[in-house]
């Protein structure tokens, strides 16, 4: 019998069933995360609290304090700890080490064991998107973050055609769902399927035909942009957008489409006031904060992952009664213009439209974070024109001052130059210079 | 699918890739096949004797899964953590953040494209990989064979198989139970000898061009060594 979920019990636990087993987990996870992490028992000190103090999650709400990236670096600083102070993990426990992106300064290593929760709950959501035992599934990534890992689809029964996450292996991306027919994909970026159209139309391939045996995409990374949104619904491709929940885990929307469902079963998440410590209501503008409820190789409790998002815990149409959450930006990437909150995507869609400016690459110059107009560096294929540059940058310039309310000045440079900024297909979306 | 090759009723659990003149031919493997390659790599691993606990940098990219993502579960086995990183040019500068910050004892996986990265980012890799085991692929074996300081080791692919040098640098391994490797006149032959989910018979392979070496090596393994030309 094919259940529409993997995990159904857990993955549609009522509200207050979770919240009880939230409590169980973070009663016998904590002392292992101060254990584990020393700059969660520096920080825990300096607020004069124990484990002991801790009887309940409202006690947790009220009494753990905070941690973020700042402390993290100033951890790692100080006392030369690679890990910024959250794992103490050695071998055997510690079989491997992933990094994140790393587009400023040395990147942050992300432990790993034999058996991690990022691996129990991305088969949650491989699942969702309809991937079966015995399906193959296209796996286009980069190694670093993860290493190689394919442990977590052959462990569900799946038979991974792993791909480097670059355009010249499109060609032999499309050979493969053509003849071996993966029902899913795991991971597309807006950088990649711009590619994935110019290159369809290079081999002249019928991409409803190569695309026929997919139930399902993931697209992470960053913010899905219109025009690529469109060419995947053009192609008969679903996306479903994936994020993270401060490493700990994964999120992922369903096939709802309605915000991404935190695992609440593996970190508890709060949406806290931006500018305080105090909870914020669902439906409004909150900071998202992580603490693992379980006992992994890195421990964070009350992370402040500096990530904006509006917090929903209503039902899901899909069964599922895990928090959704719909996410805005970074805080960190917030710029104030005379006042008004900009952030990257409420200038993705106006420079995506623009029809030299398709693979939507831009950066917001944010040398503070007031300002007094918006700057932009735009990127633009120069092989795509429909006038001078300065029209183009003039046409943005007005587009955005209209929508927004804001001056703004837009300096055109080329694509290829933007893409050298940051990993494969992926740009930091705010510079200081 | 070519005369040389012959699909099998074995249920792959994986598609890697290998190359052949034009690209690149998928590889499907089977359990038992992904299993017998991670004993190959525990078998190389075990010559260089690392100690228990210590960090190996491996540059990998997901399309060369079907030969190192076993390496990843032998290091597991061997108490040895795997760094990750790509050996492109891009990502250079993770190599060189990794090499400073986590001190491994070897590098798997260095190839010319590394190189060119680590220079361009102001970076001697003599320097970053002095002291260092380095397994390498043929388009940079010469540049790193002749840092100082550095144990330079073969790592190729011979069609569908992996070949590796051990500690003793004598000659690239290979699994001799599962794969023949003959010399030609035009260069090297290979067959699979059990059942797999893509069987090989007598495919030439021109390069990398070597001979194979069927006699026991100083390391203590048995399996056979090609001696690459």
């Amino acid at each position: 019998m094919d259940s529409r979920y993997l995990d159904e019990r857990i993955e549609c636990l009522p509200r207050a069933e979770l919240e009880a087993l939230q409590e169980a987990r973070l009663e016998s996870s904590l002392a292992h995360s101060l254990a584990q992490a020393p700059l969660l028992r520096e920080t825990w000190a300096a607020a004069g609290i124990s484990a002991a103090d801790i009887r309940s999650a409202a006690d947790f709400r009220e009494k753990a304090p905070f941690i973020d990236k700042d402390s993290i670096r100033a951890f790692r600083d100080r006392n030369g700890d690679q890990s910024g102070g959250l794992s103490s993990a050695r071998a055997p426990d510690l079989k491997g080490m992933g990094f994140t992106s790393g587009t400023t300064g040395d990147p942050t290593p992300v432990p790993r064991g034999a058996r991690l929760p990022y691996d129990l709950t991305f088969q949650r959501e491989l699942w969702e998107m309809g991937a079966r035992p015995g399906d193959y599934i296209s796996r286009v990534m980069f190694s670093f973050r993860f290493g190689i890992s394919l442990a977590r689809f052959i462990n569900l029964g799946l038979k991974p055609i792993p791909f480097e996450f670059v355009p010249r292996e499109l060609p032999r991306l499309f050979e493969a769902s053509l003849r071996f027919r993966p029902t899913t994909l795991a991971n597309l970026s807006n950088g990649l399927i711009s590619a994935m159209e110019q290159e369809l139309d290079r081999l002249k391939l019928d991409s409803k035909d190569v695309f026929a045996s997919y139930r399902g995409a993931m697209f992470g990374g960053e913010p899905l942009g219109v025009r690529q949104r469109a060419l995947a619904k053009e192609w008969g491709l679903e996306l479903f957008e994936v994020t993270s929940l401060g490493d700990v885990v994964g999120a992922m929307d369903c096939r709802a489409h309605a915000g991404f469902h935190a695992w609440e079963d593996f970190a508890l998440i709060e949406s806290i006031d931006p500018e305080g410590t105090e909870a914020v209501a669902d439906g409004e503008v909150g900071e998202l904060v992580v603490s693992s409820l379980g006992k992994d190789l890195t421990a964070i409790l009350r992370y402040r992952t500096d990530d904006l998002i509006i917090m929903d815990r209503s039902p899901c149409a899909c069964g599922r009664t895990h928090a959704r959450f719909k996410l805005l930006g970074r805080k960190s990437d917030q710029i104030l213009v005379e006042g008004k909150s900009i952030m990257p995507i409420d200038v993705w869609a106006t420079v995506q439209a623009q029809p030299e400016c398709g693979a939507g690459l831009f950066q917001m110059i944010r040398p503070q974070r007031e300002m007094d107009r918006l700057r932009l560096r735009v990127g633009h294929d120069p092989a795509r024109p429909t006038g001078p540059a300065d029209a183009l940058a003039g046409r943005i310039e007005a587009l955005l001052a209209d929508g927004l309310g804001v001056r703004c000045t837009v300096e055109i440079v080329d694509d290829a130059d933007l893409l050298k900024l940051g990993p494969p297909h992926k740009i930091p979306r705010v510079s200081k210079t | 699918m070519s005369d040389m090759q012959t699909a099998s009723p074995i249920e792959p659990v994986l598609v890697g890739r290998y190359p052949v003149p034009d690209g690149q031919a998928f590889l499907p493997l089977g359990a038992r096949e992904l299993r017998g390659i991670g004993w190959f790599w525990q078998d190389i691993l075990e010559t260089a004797r690392f100690p228990a606990g210590a960090n190996i940098l491996l540059a990998a990219t997901m399309d060369q899964a079907a030969q190192l993502y076993p390496l990843e579960l032998a290091a597991a086995d061997l108490n040895l953590v795997i760094c990750s990183a790509e050996p492109s040019f891009f990502d250079a500068g993770r190599v060189e953040s990794i090499l400073r910050r986590f001190a491994p004892v070897a590098i798997v996986g260095v190839g010319a494209a590394m190189l060119e990265g680590l220079r361009a980012g102001g970076h001697d890799p003599a320097t970053l990989f002095g002291g260092m085991t380095a397994w390498v692929w043929p388009d940079a074996y010469d540049a790193v064979a002749a840092m100082s300081g550095v144990t330079a080791l073969r790592l190729a692919e011979v069609g569908p198989v992996i070949a590796v040098e051990c500690a003793r640098g004598k000659g690239a391994h290979f699994d001799g139970r599962e794969w023949a490797i003959e010399a030609t006149d035009s260069g090297l032959s290979v067959s699979s000898r059990l059942p797999r989910a893509l069987a090989f018979d007598r495919m030439p392979i021109e390069s990398p061009a070597g001979r194979v070496d069927a006699s026991p090596c100083a390391c203590g393994l048995s399996s056979p060594r090609i001696l690459f030309a």
